[in-house]
């Protein structure tokens, strides 16, 4: 037992992108229940250890990362440019996170405004990707999220987005007087 | 040589977020819900914006005019009695639900802020690489830059009365050349790490040559080699990044 978790640490550990209790339970070949009890173990025993890296649980697999409060160190050390999305991209990343599969036309209504740079710029980065095309004139292509999207965000699925009717009464500091 | 300014500079930047974050932002400088009645109270301020907008030969200015010619039917509707507003009401199936929009844009625009607060892979936590070269995809940043406010700026600075008055002939004797103005710029931010608003669009320019600095500035901002920052008594200060 001890042993099996030490083997899914190593395969954590050397893991580039979050690996799935599948994955371990192909290359183990235990019992999958198990696998996954003594994966949860084991991320509940090293979570609560005080070390600068923890492991996060993204696109259902487990992943060890740095903690938050490195993130200037490490940035500093990186030494490179970070790649600047703008909010318009942000914008239209949660409108094919919700609406997906989506169109550039439903994109570009709910926004107001032609979104086919900011569509390009999330697709270059791989959190967006086409995804097939409609039946309508022209075909349009339909547009959704990729794994590295939920990877990025820490997201496991979709559903873990919240609903955006809960922002319906949000206000962004709005005063509720208002005029009559 | 002269004048090939600002036809060349066709803007495509994405830092700007569409009519309807415009529209937002103004109804919230306002303390504004949404509602008819706000639209109709901030459509000169957007009508000023769009005009603005024009000036900077704006790529997608057509998306801000039919915003525009709404907020303008809006307005003047609210200026009508009740009886015929109940008329208009009637035939308007064809016509933007605006208000709608804007809260069912507000809402999206909630959750990208509520996506941009998570902990983000290469921005706030970040994995082993094997081959340690940190792949540009997974190191990135949002956005900070606040461009309606440098807009804003302009708008009052051009409100000026000087800058009202009909462009003459005379005043095409300052050459405006896109390269020039550019290398000038360049220029004062190698000499300098913070510059101020006024330095950059000082009062002496012309109303072509600031907003052909603008286009550059902008520019600048995209590239990354500056950024902007907001000063308490709200200057705005440029800093080399």
């Amino acid at each position: 037992m001890n042993d099996l978790k030490k083997r899914i640490e190593a395969l954590i550990f050397i893991s580039d992108k979050p690996i799935t209790i599948k994955d371990i339970h192909e290359q183990l070949q235990e019992e999958k229940a198990v696998i996954e009890n003594t994966t949860n173990e084991l991320v509940n025993e090293w979570n609560s250890l005080n070390h600068s890296f923890y492991i996060e649980k993204a696109n259902n697999g487990f992943h060890f990362r740095t903690k938050e409060s490195f993130k200037e160190m490490i940035t500093d050390y990186i030494n490179k440019k970070p790649y600047k999305l703008s909010k318009a991209a942000l914008e239209v990343l949660g409108i094919v996170a919700k609406k997906q599969p989506v169109t550039k036309v439903e994109i570009d209504k709910l926004r107001g405004v032609d979104s086919i740079g900011t569509i390009n710029v999330l697709i270059d980065r791989e959190l967006i990707r086409i995804s097939g095309e409609t039946d309508a004139p022209g075909r349009p292509f339909l547009y959704s999220t990729t794994e590295l999207f939920l990877e990025t965000f820490s997201l496991n699925n979709l559903n873990e987005i919240p609903d955006i009717n809960e922002f319906a009464d949000a206000e962004e500091s709005l005063n509720q007087e208002g005029e009559i | 040589m002269d004048m090939q300014g600002n036809d060349s500079y066709k803007l495509k930047l994405d830092i700007f977020e569409g009519p309807l974050d415009l529209l937002l932002t103004l109804i919230k400088e306002k303390n504004l819900d949404i509602q008819d009645l706000s639209l109709a109270k901030v459509t000169q301020q957007y009508l000023d914006y769009v005009e603005l907008l024009k000036e900077f030969n704006f790529e997608n200015i057509g998306d801000y005019i039919v915003i525009a010619a709404e907020l303008t039917r809006i307005k003047s509707r609210s200026l009508l009695p009740a009886e015929e507003i109940e008329e208009e009401l009637d035939n308007e199936e064809n016509e933007l639900d605006l208000l709608n929009m804007l809260k069912e844009y507000k809402k999206y625009r909630l959750l990208s802020k509520d996506l941009n607060s998570r902990n983000l892979l290469g921005r706030d936590t970040f994995k082993r690489n094997p081959d340690n070269s940190f792949q540009d995809k997974t190191i990135w940043k949002v956005e900070s830059t606040d461009i309606w406010k440098l807009v804003t700026s302009i708008k009052n600075l051009l409100s000026q009365e000087k800058y009202k008055e009909v462009p003459s002939i005379n005043l095409k004797e300052e050459v405006l050349n896109q390269e020039e103005r550019k290398s000038e710029i360049e220029s004062i931010f190698q000499a300098k790490n913070e510059i101020s608003f006024n330095e950059i669009f000082n009062e002496n320019l012309s109303r072509e040559n600031i907003i052909l600095s603008f286009l550059i500035i902008l520019e600048l901002i995209k590239e990354e080699i500056i950024d902007m920052k907001q000063e308490i008594n709200n200057k705005i200060t440029f800093f080399k990044r």
